[in-house]
């Protein structure tokens, strides 16, 4: 019986893929962000956490670091957007 | 989050993330207030989150201390609690392994008080359960008369003593012992059934009590008397009466209302010295339950005054020859058949005398 995970990367035709960090949000009342590098900036409206080769911003609202280990991040909140970029475009 | 230890550090959020991240200590509940960030860890790795603050000159302060060790050295202080527990756990552990109660069942004959003074009576018990040896007490029982086997099971704090009593013993009679029937009783016969010996009355005869009915003498025809034990029966025409004196005043007795109770071990012989000059006094025993197993008695005085009240005869006249009726017939034999019952009352110095009689036919022939 195949999993919900790889169900769902065999629909997106990333089976078998390394595709990096897997962010799942919850109804945009949380996020799980497996396979995070640490945090770069945190505030209650914008948490920039760190990805292989990219920074995720995660904006919202009451943002709150629910538990952080070495793997995963979970955050909670009222979670208005997400966005990415490269990391190499912010430190220039 | 249970088990946990909550820190307060003065650093950014990204910094500490980095730090425990490459620490590998998982971090929970992370908040910025200002310039100082709260977060909790688990109580196992509080040397560890601490070392690497320290190796980092963070100052901390610990917000609230979640671990089963901060817990334990918190209740050490309770002191009145932990000796509480400790006393309710101990009298718990003494309670389970008392027996505290006896029940009886199964006995017919033989009287409750007999079995529990075969095992030890009242005060044997409460008593500890390693003291109580079943097998000891069945012997004990069963050499009790009437009981031809015991089983004790201890259930709980209750000792359960199930006896199997004796069948009824068959009535041996010995032929060759000599003994007269006689009366027990002053009548008139009116029957008269010879099994052996020799009948001395005739219905119709007066008789008294310690009369021979049945002589144990057996007389033939050649002259020849042999004795052997008399049997048989003889009825007869039984009158019984009592008689009362009413006087024209009585003594009453009041409770003023003014009571004190005392409650005593039950083990306790002594006297208790009654407060009052006239009273009447009351003792219950309080058998001891599973709750609290120590039995005691219940001793309580209440004041009387006693004073002279006229006594009017004619208006309790009936209810004192019911009253009378009643109180004679019930010391009459058991199976006696009541023929009538009547009363005559005559006054004696301004007294009444009332006398109740009762006439019956019975058995008068002892065994």
């Amino acid at each position: 019986m195949i999993g919900y995970v790889e169900d769902a990367l065999e629909r997106v035709g990333l089976l078998g893929c390394e595709y990096g960090a897997r962010i799942t949000v919850f109804g945009f009342c949380g996020v799980r962000v497996e396979g995070h590098r640490g945090l770069a900036a945190y505030s209650e409206e914008k948490i920039t956490v760190r990805l292989k080769g990219k920074c995720l911003f995660v904006t919202g609202k009451r943002l709150k670091i629910r538990e952080l280990t070495r793997d995963d991040l979970f955050i909670s909140g009222a979670i208005v957007g997400l966005e990415t970029e490269r990391e190499e475009l912010r430190r220039v | 989050m249970k088990n946990y230890v909550e820190y307060k550090v003065k650093a950014r959020v990204p910094f500490l993330c980095a730090i425990f991240r490459g620490a590998e200590i998982p971090v929970r509940r992370m908040r910025q207030t200002g310039e100082t960030c709260r977060f909790c860890v688990p109580a196992s790795l509080k040397e560890k989150t601490e070392r690497e603050l320290t190796m980092r000159n963070k100052t901390f302060e610990i917000v609230r201390d979640r671990s089963i060790g901060a817990f334990a050295r918190a209740q050490t202080a309770r002191f009145g609690l932990l000796l509480g527990i400790t006393i309710a756990a101990l009298f718990l552990a003494l309670w389970s392994n008392t027996v505290t109660e006896v029940r009886v069942s199964g006995n017919r004959r033989v009287a409750e008080e007999t079995i529990l003074a075969a095992i030890g009576g009242e005060d044997a018990f409460p008593a500890w359960k390693k003291d109580v040896d079943r097998t000891e007490l069945e012997k004990k029982l069963v050499a009790v008369d009437g009981v031809a086997n015991a089983a004790l099971t201890i259930k709980g704090t209750v000792l359960y003593v199930e006896v199997l009593e004796e069948l009824d013993p068959p009535e041996v009679v010995d032929y060759s012992e000599r003994k007269d029937v006689v009366s027990s009783f002053d009548g008139i016969v009116t029957k008269v059934v010879c099994y052996a010996g020799t009948p001395k009355v005739k219905s119709g005869d007066t008789v008294r009590k310690g009369d021979v009915l049945i002589a144990c003498d057996k007389f033939f025809p050649d002259g020849s008397v042999r004795e052997e034990r008399a049997l048989g029966d003889v009825y007869g025409r039984v009158w019984v009466s009592e008689e009362r004196i009413y006087t024209q005043t009585t003594i009453v007795r009041e409770r003023t209302g003014k009571r004190v109770a005392f409650v005593s071990g039950a083990a306790y012989r002594g006297n208790i010295d009654a407060p009052f000059q006239t009273y009447d006094v009351e003792e219950i025993s309080l058998r001891g339950d599973s709750f609290f197993p120590f039995a005691q008695k219940l001793t309580t005085f209440y004041e009387v005054t006693e004073k002279e009240v006229p006594f009017a005869y004619e208006e309790k006249k009936e209810e004192l020859i019911r009253e009378g009726t009643a109180r004679l017939g019930a010391t009459l034999p058991p199976d006696s058949e009541k023929v009538r019952t009547w009363y005559i009352e005559k006054t004696v110095d301004k007294n009444v005398l009332l006398v109740i009689y009762y006439e019956i036919i019975v058995k008068m022939s002892e065994d």
